[in-house]
Parts: structure tokens; sequence; C-alpha cells
């Protein structure tokens, strides 16, 4: 595992060795995290990997078996989740539909005994800050998705709380409204200084949304780092393989700068991977790194294939390689580098330099 | 275009039946229903409470003391009836909506046992239990704790108990499909936002199960106020309630004119109520 | 062929031959006819004396309903969907029953009333079936020997009999019990002084704990302690002094009435519900009857037929009928909704 160490600012929020077991099953297998303020941090993992405990630990809604929460310094691992003072943003935003708009947006502010006048101003604040002044009086059900989400968020950041916590959000928007949500939501983060934790499963969202991302599996945080970090140097074939597309070959290490295919084929290293010969190895090559190798070109490693499938992914395209031997390689390009000029059957070579591959263990 | 215009006179014969008229004949099934053995029996009876071109009876009932007075009384029982069924109901609807299906399933047949129970027997055991011999009174002398036998039946506790026991299961299950409803996430935000356990309770639970408490409280309130055999039996004949009045013209004196006019003076009472409550209310289910 | 045969042939066809005759006059015999009773004890006795002794003598069964029910009885003539071949009517309701022309006329030429009182010889609707009596009773363990209440005097008297009392719900004898404890003798009560009556009843009232309003209630009510004195029809306390408890009959002041059945008007197979009837005058029946419920049946020669032990607790053994007073339904039937209204007036206040 490969924690990022160096933190920019003072953690907001700490969470260290927390430890939650059900039965036999450890959702959460010692837990370290640190969030500096002002920063959004997103956890990221597919379901089962224990981020909506760890999402609750924090919360409150769970305690841990072992470890502890810190809050701005605070020890709120026995807190109850009223006196934790974090604004949440639900799945399906979990507003009270008996409320208005503006009742939706006072309650926390009502639970914390904000006198009346001071609370109408912060609502209306608040609503305007999330584009719906105005909308105070509706209902919830009056609302669109997107404006219900506004709500929401609304209601979560009204009480300045020490601490933002959205459990995946953006679940039940489409896609359009869910991109447009997603920016809006760190525009707001931003102009409030909000220190924030962002759960999800949608690594695409993820690598948008965040200043960090700790990606999580089976219980544990595999890596923690940047969103060009996890992308370009995944931490372990789980990482490589969640975020982003890649290609995985499986090979052994024979010196620092060649390993061998399964196949028996060379392919090059970069340098200093530090894998010691023999180390069985996963080497990763993002789909956007390999390019077309026109006659008379050369690269560290070529390979010659056909074009078994195109997919059209707006301004790019994907491309299926096969080559003779049977290896497969999955390349995205630009739309106006190659457009229309490579078909399924063409034949074609393509290559990359040593420095393009990023290696793991396997 | 010429073919759609049909010329007056000419009208295109339309079958009685056709593929798109099943909902409407699935609904006309209940209303046919209504019809015939409600709203007729009910039309029946305003004819007959004016029976002879007079509104004699309607002035009888709706100015005579004996008969006003008890109107006010059925109500006003049928009102406690209500609050009762809400106050014990609620947290019974609570415990099967939560409970494990063992539990469940006992708490169900526990609230459903008096519907198998015929009502002397079920007055009979109260007697067992809450009578001057009975259970209670016996403990209570042996132990000093009283001198004399409590009253607890035949007076208007008895009748209370023997009509909220009877009565439970019709606020119980519409509190219990409504609280089933409430999403638990509501819950956890609220908690979230800095709701205590009570502030949870009250600012989002209840009112999200209010529908259910409306729903409960009109039936317990209807049902009530039309009640006859339990409140004789258990209210040792000194709680008067419409029904018995009613009945007594209808089954006893042949008076069925003003035991009509007695009728439908509850209903009205009863229709009335029960729109002030909705009225009341309404803000609070604008949302369902 | 043999002669004897041919002999006994005839006389078989001859007797077919008569019986035929017979069968002509009388209407088709129906699968079933209804009868509707009080049910409980009652309707288990009519069982097992008159229902099963019909069904054996003419091969039509019986299916009992209950309860008695003059409103409905009402319905049915007035819908004309009579159910009922013969119903039960309360003694306060057959005179009204009578004179609403709910009921038909009896066939009196079926019907024998000639072993009956002489004015009851010729009834015209109301089937005197038999003789009830509200009677006092009370525990005899709380009032033992030279302790017990005799009057209804003493049953107004709280001091020297104290605890629970329990009364009908219903002004029907206790006005009469009201004034016969205030000292009216019982050939003057009526027609009955209403206001005495009631003014009477107001001292009783907060000592009467349940006001009852069925017949199982009103005996059951002693058998549990509930109340140690109290009223009821005498066969409820009949069936549970014979299951052991402990409670006596008083039989001063009682008041008595006669049971009735009768056929409802328009309906089907009316002439079996005759034959019913007729049947019901039995002497050993009535006998019968008496022995197991303590109703006593108004055939003068039931009483050769039933057990002199049980005699004592019929209203109309000697001593006890002296005692008691006979109820005038026509005061009643006159009366009543308005000794109803102010019955409830009266309960209403404190």
């Amino acid at each position: 595992m490969h924690v990022s160490k160096v933190e920019a600012r003072a953690p907001d929020l700490e969470v260290a060795g927390a430890v939650r077991r059900f039965g036999t099953v450890e959702a959460l297998a010692g837990i370290d995290l640190a969030v500096g303020a002002g920063e959004l941090l997103t956890i990221l993992g597919p379901s089962g990997s224990g981020k909506t405990t760890l999402l609750k630990v924090i919360a409150g809604f769970e305690r841990p078996d072992r470890g502890r929460v810190l809050l701005k310094g605070r020890d709120i691992t026995w807190s109850s989740p009223a006196q934790r003072g974090i604004g949440m943003v639900f799945q399906n935003y979990a507003l009270f539909p008996h409320m208005t708009v503006a009742q939706n947006v006072a309650f926390p502010l009502e639970m914390r005994r904000v006198p009346r006048a001071e609370a109408r101003r912060r609502v209306d604040e608040a609503l305007r800050l999330v584009d719906l002044a105005g909308y105070g009086e509706r209902l919830p059900k009056q609302l669109s998705g997107g404006q219900q989400q506004r709500v929401a968020l609304a209601r979560a950041v009204v009480f300045d709380p020490g601490l933002l916590l959205l459990d995946e959000p953006f679940g039940a928007l489409d896609r359009q409204l869910r991109e447009q949500m997603q920016l809006e939501v760190k525009r707001l983060q931003r102009r409030l200084g909000l220190t924030a934790l962002f759960v999800t499963h949608d690594q695409e969202e993820a690598l948008v949304l965040s200043d960090r991302i700790a990606v999580m599996n089976r219980g544990r945080i595999e890596q923690l780092g940047t969103p060009q970090e996890i992308y370009a140097r995944p931490s372990t074939r789980f990482v490589a393989q969640f975020i982003g597309e890649s290609n995985l070959f499986r090979a052994r290490v024979r010196d620092n700068v060649t390993a061998v295919l399964d196949d028996g084929r060379p392919m090059p290293l970069p340098r200093g991977t530090g894998f010691a010969p023999g180390s069985e190895i996963a080497i990763v090559i993002r789909p956007e790194r390999p390019r077309r190798i026109e006659a008379g070109e050369d690269a560290d490693f070529v390979m010659e294939g056909v074009v078994s499938e195109i997919v059209y992914v707006g301004e790019s395209l994907k491309y299926r390689l096969r080559d003779d031997d049977g290896l497969e390689l999955l390349v995205r390009w630009p739309f106006r580098e190659t457009g229309s000029r490579l078909g399924v059957g063409d034949r074609v070579a393509i290559g990359w330099s040593a420095e393009d591959a990023h290696v793991v263990s396997w | 275009m010429a073919e759609a215009a049909v010329l007056p006179g000419t009208a295109v014969p339309r079958r009685w039946w056709s593929p798109h008229s099943g909902p409407a004949l699935l609904a006309a099934a209940p209303l046919l229903f209504l019809l015939v053995f409600f709203l007729y029996p009910v039309f029946r009876l305003m004819l007959l409470s004016v029976e002879g071109g007079t509104t004699a009876h309607f002035e009888k009932a709706l100015t005579d003391g004996l008969y006003v007075a008890v109107l006010l009384r059925t109500l006003e029982i049928a009102a406690y009836v209500t609050v009762l069924c809400l106050v014990l109901g609620y947290p019974f609807a609570y415990f099967l909506a939560t409970a494990t299906p063992f539990w469940a399933t006992i708490g169900f047949v526990f609230l459903l046992l008096p519907f198998w129970t015929s009502i002397l027997v079920r007055t009979y055991a109260w007697m067992v239990i809450l009578g001057r011999n009975g259970i209670i009174n016996r403990f209570l002398l042996d132990t000093g704790l009283v001198s004399d036998p409590i009253p607890m039946l035949n007076n208007l506790a008895g009748v209370l108990v023997g009509m909220v026991h009877v009565l439970l299961p019709y606020a119980v299950f519409p509190l219990y499909s409504a609280i089933r409803r409430v999403d638990p996430g509501l819950l956890l935000a609220a908690e979230g936002l800095g709701a205590s356990g009570w502030q949870v309770f009250r600012r989002v639970f209840f009112p999200l199960t209010l529908p259910g408490v409306l729903a409960g409280s009109s039936l317990v309130f209807i049902l009530s106020a039309g009640f006859f055999i339990t409140p004789a039996l258990l209210g040792g004949g000194r709680v008067i309630m419409v029904a018995v009045l009613i009945e007594k013209q209808v089954r006893e004196l042949l008076n069925w004119g003003f035991a009509a006019a007695l009728s439908i003076v509850l209903l009205g009472a009863v229709l009335f109520v029960y729109f002030l409550l909705r009225r009341l209310m309404r803000s609070e289910l604008e949302w369902s | 062929m043999r002669p004897g045969i041919l002999k006994a042939a005839f006389a078989v066809t001859a007797l077919l031959g008569s019986s035929l005759v017979f069968a002509q006059n009388e209407p088709p015999k129906p699968d079933k006819i209804v009868i509707n009773d009080s049910g409980g004890d009652m309707q288990a006795t009519m069982r097992k004396v008159f229902y099963s002794e019909f069904e054996k003598r003419y091969g039509i069964r019986v299916v009992n309903t209950s309860p008695v029910d003059l409103g409905k009885l009402r319905a049915m003539v007035q819908s004309g969907n009579v159910e009922w071949t013969v119903t039960e009517i309360g003694g306060e309701d057959a005179q009204r029953a009578e004179e609403s022309g709910l009921l038909e006329k009896l066939d009196l030429s079926i019907i024998d009333l000639s072993k009956f009182p002489k004015h009851l010889q010729n009834r015209q609707y109301v089937f005197p079936k038999s003789v009830y009596s509200t009677v006092m009773g009370y525990r005899t363990d709380v009032f033992p020997e030279g302790k017990r209440p005799k009057s209804w005097a003493d049953f107004w008297d709280v001091e020297r009999f104290p605890g629970p009392r329990t009364m009908r719900n219903a002004p029907y004898d206790n006005l009469e019990f009201a004034l016969l404890a205030d000292g009216v003798p019982p050939e003057k009560l009526y027609p009955l002084d209403v206001d005495r009556a009631f003014r009477k009843l107001d001292q009783i009232k907060k000592h009467v704990t349940v006001w009852w309003t069925t017949g199982a209630q009103s005996a059951q009510l002693l058998v549990d302690k509930e109340a140690v004195l109290g009223t009821a029809w005498n066969g409820r306390y009949y069936s549970a002094i014979k299951q052991g408890a402990p409670i006596a009959i008083e039989w001063n002041g009682g008041s008595i009435k006669e049971s009735a059945f009768a056929i409802p008007k328009g309906a089907k197979d009316a002439y079996w519900g005759q034959k019913f009837l007729a049947l019901a005058t039995d002497a050993k029946l009535q006998g019968l009857y008496a022995d197991i419920i303590g109703y006593p049946g108004l055939n003068l020669e039931a009483i050769n037929y039933t057990d002199p032990k049980v005699a004592p607790y019929l209203p109309t053994h000697p001593d006890n009928l002296s005692k008691q007073y006979w109820v005038d339904i026509a005061w009643w039937n006159k009366n009543a909704a308005a000794m109803n209204e102010r019955w409830q007036r009266w309960m209403l206040q404190n």
C-alpha cells in the first residue's frame, strides 16, 4: 500500500486505525486517513469495498471496533451523529417530504437553536448559493431531481459544518445533469472553503471532482493520491484496473530495463521500477499512450496487428487490436488524428516508448 | 377527413363494450356495490326519516335534551376511544413494523384475537380481570393497597377498555403501513443534521406517519360512534350512546322514522367531525 | 296368491287410501320450517323437547334462528320476505306486534287451548307458550337464613341489606318494583304512578352497579359476586342454582307475564306453524320443558308431568303465584315509548 504521507495543510479530519468487523467480514481492516482543511477527498471503491462503512463511521451511524475519528483535533469516535456537526448529502437526497424547501434547509439550524431571523437569513443565502432563491415555499416533490439535489446541498452547508459528507449524491441523476452538478458542488465547496469527503463508486466522477482520491478495496485504502497520480501511477494492479482503462500485461522482470511476457516476448521497462529480476509484474499501458508507427518509424516496443473492433466515444475512437500471436491491446486516439482512416480488419503497427509504461506487482 | 365528421342523426353505433372499457367496468363493480348496498339504503333511511312529510323527527332529535346530550356524549366517547387507540396503537404498530417476523406474527395474533372471540366471551373475560372480584381488585385488596374494590367496569372506564380492545386493530393497521413506508434514510438524515432522538421522532418520523394517524383515527372514530353492544354490556347501563337509542327505537318501539332521523343526525355529526379533522390536518398532509 | 296375503294387501291399500284422503286436506310437507327463539339455553331446551318431537312426528326439519327481534319481524313482514315460520315474541312486545298487524291468526281448530286457563282460550294471534317472571335473587352466602331480603322494600333497604345491586336496564318491571317498595299494594299498581316510581328509583340508583342488558348477564353478575342482590328472569336464576351457585329466589313481588309465540303474517308454510303451536300445547312436553329450564307452560295439566322437586322453582307453583303480580301488557304497550325515553333521561342524570 502506498499512502501519500505529504499533507499540504493541517488535517481537518483524521481517521486512525479504524477497524470494523461484521461477523467474520472485515468491512474496515485498519483505515488511516487524513483530510486537509478545504480539501475535497474522494473515497472511491466498488461496492463491498468498505467505503460506506467508513462513511458511517465518520458520520457516527456506526462505531469502529478499534481506532479513532478526529474532527478538527476533537475525538468524535463516540459522539452521536448530531453532536458531530457534519453536513451530509445523501443518496436520493433524503429531503423531508413533509417540509417545504425552506423548512428543509432550516432544519439543521432549528436543531441548533439558531434564532429565527438569523435562520431565515441563512436559509435565503444558502438557497441563493444553489440558485434556488424563490423556491423556499415549494415542497420537494414539486422540484426536479437536480433541484432537489441542490436543496440537499444547501441543507448540508447552511450551518457551516466542519465537514461535508457526500454519499453517492449523483447516483439518481442523468448523465448531463450529473456532470453539471459535479461542477456545481466543486464550485460551492471551493467558495465556502469546506472540507469535504465524497463517496462514490464512479471513478470518472472521482477524477473530475477530487483534490485527492482514496481508492478502497476489501476494507483497505489501496492508494491515496491526486487524480493524476492515481491515474498515471496506480500503485496496485487493482487500482490500475479500477481507475480508467488500461492494458495489463503479465510479465517477469529479466533485468533493469526488460521484462518477459508470458509468451516469451520481451517488453521494455521504464527506468527505476525497483523490481528485482524474477519478480512477477504487471505492465500497465494506458490506451492513449501507444502511437501509430508509420513505415520507417521505430519505438521501444512495436506490435503489429489487425483492428478487431472500433468504438466511438465522442472526441476519440477506441480500437481493439490483436496481433498474430493473439496479444490484445486497447488504444484510444483523438478522432481528428486517425479519423475514419482505420477500419475493422485493417492492419496496423503501433508502438510505445518504455516510459509510457507503468509497472506494478502482479 | 370527411368520414370523421359524423352527421347529426347518423351517430356511429357504439358497442356497449369495447376493449377500452375494461377499466371502467372494473370500477363499475364496486360502484354498483356501493350504490346498491350503501347509497340506496341511506337514501331510503332519509325518506323514512321524513315519513309523512314531517320534520318532527328531526326537530325532536335535534332539540330534545336527551338526544342532544346522548349525541354529544357519543362523540365524546368516540373521541376518547380514538385518542386511546392512537396512543396505544402507535407504539404497538411501531413494534410490529420493526420486530422480527416471529415477534411480529405473535403481535398480529394478539391484535386480532378480539375478532375471533364473541362479545360475550370478551365481556366476561374483562369481568374476570377488571371486576369487583376480578384479578386486579383481588390483588389490590389482598395486598391491602385498597380497602374497597376499584370500580373499573360498569362505568365509562369499562366501556373505554372494551371499545379500545375491539377497535385497536383499526388504528394499528393504518399506522403500521404508514410506519413501514417511512424511509429510514430520512431518519438518518435528520440525525446527521443535528436532531436528537426525540426531535427525529417529533419533526420527521411522526409527521411522516400522519396519513396513517388520520386514517386510523377516522376509522376508529367512525366505528366507535356507532358502537352499541359493548357500551351496553361493559358500561353497566350507565353509558348511553346514540346507537343504543336507535336500536331501541328500531327493535322495541318500532318507531323507524325517528330511528332514521337519529341515524342521519349521527351520520351527519360523524361526517362533520371527520371533515373537520381532515381540514385541520390538510396542511400537514399536503405532501402525501 | 294365498287368501291371507290378499286380505292383508287389501287392508294396506285401504289404509293408504284413507291416509291419502287425509293428506289431501293438508298442504304439502315442506322440507323444513324455521322457528326463531331467544337462543342460548332456551333454544337448547326447545330443541330437546319440542323441535325434536315435531321432527319425529311430521318428518319436517326444524331450523332454529335467534334472537327474538320485533324490528326484524316488522322488516320481514313489510318486505314480504318472511323467513320465520314461527317466532317467539317478548312479553312486552306481543300486543304491539298484534296491533301492528305483524301476525297471522291462530287456527284454534288446530291449536287446542281447552286445557289452558279460561282467559287465554280465546287468543286470536298470540300463542301463550309459557310463563316467566322477573324476580329478586340474592347470594345466600351474603344473606344467610334469617337475614334474607323478603320484599322490594328490603331490596331498597341498603342499610339492612348492603352490597351492590343489579337491575335490568329498562323501565319494564323496575317501575312496578319501585312502587311496591314504596308501599303500593300489588292490586293498585296500574295505572303506574310514574313520577312516584322514578322518585323511588332515585334512591336505589347509586347502589345499582350494573344495569343489565342481556339475560345471560343478569344471573352471571350474581354468580361472579359483581352484585349480591339483583333481578332476573326466573329461569336464569334457576339454571344458576341448578349448577350449584349460592343463589336464592324471592318470589314476593315477582313480575309474572307470558312468553309468547306467534306466526308472522305471510309466513310460508303457516299451516305447519299452526301444527307446531298445536304440539306446543302438549301437557307432557310442557312438563318436561319446565323441568329443564324452569319456565312452565300454560296447559293446566302440565303440572302433573312436572318433577315435584322442580315445582317450587316455577312461577306458577301455587305458593309462588300468589306472591306475584301479573304485568299489565296493555298499559305498557300504551306507554312503552314514553317510559323508555324517560328511563334513558333518568339514566343520564347523575
